[in-house]
């Protein structure tokens, strides 16, 4: 049962080949069908995870969320978009027009190749590159970019200040959260995601980071812009940020991209700390949507639970405690790193 | 030390809620909401109470209501043709059922007055077609007891003699038909008797209002049962 995926794979590149392609075309052919497979795994996460997070906000307030289209309203996700597809396009007239135009496109297309890394089961990563986790985190701080252009493009006060947010924030919270990954890297001695996953077949790296772990929650919360750290799209201050001028399907893209990295995220964060793939009875890629969901309903507990946290105290928080317990943790890791070895040795 | 723990405590409050029953959310249209005994929905209009005094039109502040009147033939009387409330403008103040002298105004509890169109949310009372009837019929009561009134007295005069007509008889003994103007139903008349009985004063002054001025006589005849009633009823709760 593990093996479903990867079997399907050879199965479409030995039929390909039979059928007279070079091993090369036939390989592209099934690297786009992962891509379809991936953008479609991605559009039903969004759809899904609206809803949830709609209904588990509505639960933590005391209300009960959507419950009028379909059963406990599952299908409102579905007329939201169908409504958003059919709304007018509309380009303000004094905005700089390309870099308006392509910023969501080149947000979702970033939020998307995230995903191309992740191994979802044993050798069932689209593309497992050996500096995976670098990969991942230098693409996922490229959102901010499209976070930027959409806020400078705009050409509106509010856009503006709520992209240069995002920028002070993801600058301030980026380096915590790679300093809080290295001990990590350094227990298990590799940058390739389904190295570490394997790494962690009999503990997980929850148990031997738990600082880490911390560090690295808190600052997902912030890169992700969401929770009580959700500064640069503010909507009491800033109406909604850098996505103000934004209608339609454009606003749509943003709003799909942000769901697409919130679960690109937590699933990196299954694969770091939550032992990625392993787990009894179910079938390995099973295991990494449950957990992923798990934690993303973590991420909407928070979300729904705390208030906004103001800019000065968001910076300040980075840069005196977490940038500090976050180095604290490589010093201890190295540490035990040494000691584990010393022991051994004896 | 505690750092973390407010937030822990407030996750812990949140997750508690998520897994409460929801009792808080009415779900609309297939559940109707409790509405309160004084909520104040739409602003009805009785045709028979009003007298066209114009005293609602002049307390409302946002010019809502609008009053339709002509004069009747042969005479002063004011008659109300239409009665125009334009629901879009009123802001719910109850001013205008505050200053009513006749009960002509009251609230409902209808809440869903959306409207297509702006002018499909003014009311618009016509005259009724029994409203000239029920006028003659009211005029003519009034005028019957009026003569009533004046019989009895003068056969009083007859009687008595012309010195004790202020000291009368007493409000019991005045006929029905005053009685039944004076209080309405015959509950009330049995209250009014009841206080009357106590205060003699009160007594001779309404007695003397009955002769000279029976509206005002009408109007103290009713604050005197509402204020007895008001008394019975707290009386009653404590």
């Amino acid at each position: 049962m593990d093996l479903w995926f990867t079997n399907i794979a050879n199965y479409i590149v030995q039929l390909l080949m039979s059928w007279g392609f070079p091993y090369f075309w036939a390989d592209l052919i099934l690297l786009l069908i992962q891509w379809m497979c991936v953008l479609a795994i991605v559009v039903l996460d969004v759809i899904i995870l609206i809803w949830l997070e709609r209904k588990a906000a509505g639960f933590i307030q005391m209300r009960l969320g959507p419950n009028r289209l379909g059963p406990f309203g599952i299908f409102q996700t579905i007329a939201d978009a169908i409504k958003l597809m059919t709304k007018e396009d509309i380009i303000p007239n004094k905005v700089d027009k390309w870099i308006f135009l392509t910023a969501p496109l080149f947000m979702i297309f970033i939020s998307v190749m995230l995903y191309l890394v992740l191994p979802i089961g044993e050798g069932l990563a689209v593309v497992d590159l050996d500096v995976g986790l670098l990969y991942f985190l230098s693409l996922s701080s490229l959102t901010t970019i499209c976070v930027l252009m959409a806020g400078w493009g705009s050409n509106n006060k509010w856009s503006l200040m709520g992209a240069m947010r995002a920028v002070a924030q993801m600058i301030t919270y980026e380096v915590p959260l790679i300093l809080s990954l290295l001990g990590i890297v350094m227990i298990t001695g590799s940058l390739r995601l389904s190295d570490i996953v394997a790494a962690q077949s009999h503990v997980w790296l929850i148990i031997m980071q738990p600082l880490a772990l911390i560090c690295y929650f808190i600052a997902a919360t912030a890169e992700l812009n969401r929770g009580p750290f959700d500064m640069p799209e503010a909507e009491q201050e800033l109406t909604a940020g850098a996505y103000t001028e934004y209608t339609g399907m454009r606003w749509a893209l943003f709003f799909l991209a942000e769901y697409t990295n919130l679960v690109a995220v937590s699933a990196l964060f299954v694969c770091l700390f939550l032992g990625g793939w392993h787990g009894p009875f179910l079938p390995q890629w099973l295991w990494i949507p449950v957990k992923t969901y798990v934690v993303i309903c973590v991420f909407f507990w928070i979300k729904w639970t705390f208030p906004r946290i103001r800019m000065d105290h968001l910076m300040s928080f980075s840069w005196k405690v977490l940038i500090p317990l976050s180095l604290l943790n490589i010093v201890l890791t190295g540490f035990g790193i040494e000691i584990f070895a010393w022991v051994r040795g004896l | 030390m505690a750092y973390g723990l407010g937030l822990l405590k407030g996750m812990w409050v949140t997750l508690k809620h998520t897994f409460e029953k929801k009792y808080l959310v009415v779900q609309y249209p297939e559940q109707r909401p409790v509405l309160q005994e004084r909520f104040r929905g739409t602003l009805c209009f009785r045709f028979e109470n009003c007298i066209a005094c114009n005293l609602c039109v002049n307390s409302c502040p946002n010019k809502v209501l609008s009053l339709d009147v002509a004069k009747a033939e042969g005479g002063n009387k004011r008659k109300l043709m239409a009665y125009v409330i334009d629901m879009q403008y009123c802001m719910y103040c109850n001013l205008c059922v505050e200053s009513c002298n006749s009960s002509a105004l009251y609230w409902n509890k209808e809440f869903e007055k959306s409207t297509f169109d702006k002018e499909s949310i003014k009311i618009i009372y016509e005259r009724p077609r029994y409203m000239d009837e029920l006028e003659a019929q009211r005029e003519a009561e009034k005028e019957r007891i009026r003569q009533e009134k004046a019989q009895a007295v003068s056969a009083k005069k007859d009687t008595v003699g012309e010195s004790e007509i202020s000291a009368g008889p007493s409000v019991a003994e005045q006929p029905k038909e005053i009685l039944a103007e004076l209080a309405g139903s015959e509950e009330n008349i049995a209250i009014l008797l009841q206080v009357l009985a106590k205060n003699t004063v009160t007594h001779d002054k309404l007695l003397q209002m009955i002769d000279s001025d029976m509206e005002k006589a009408k109007k103290v005849a009713l604050a005197l049962v509402r204020k007895a009633l008001k008394d019975r009823h707290e009386g009653g709760k404590e």
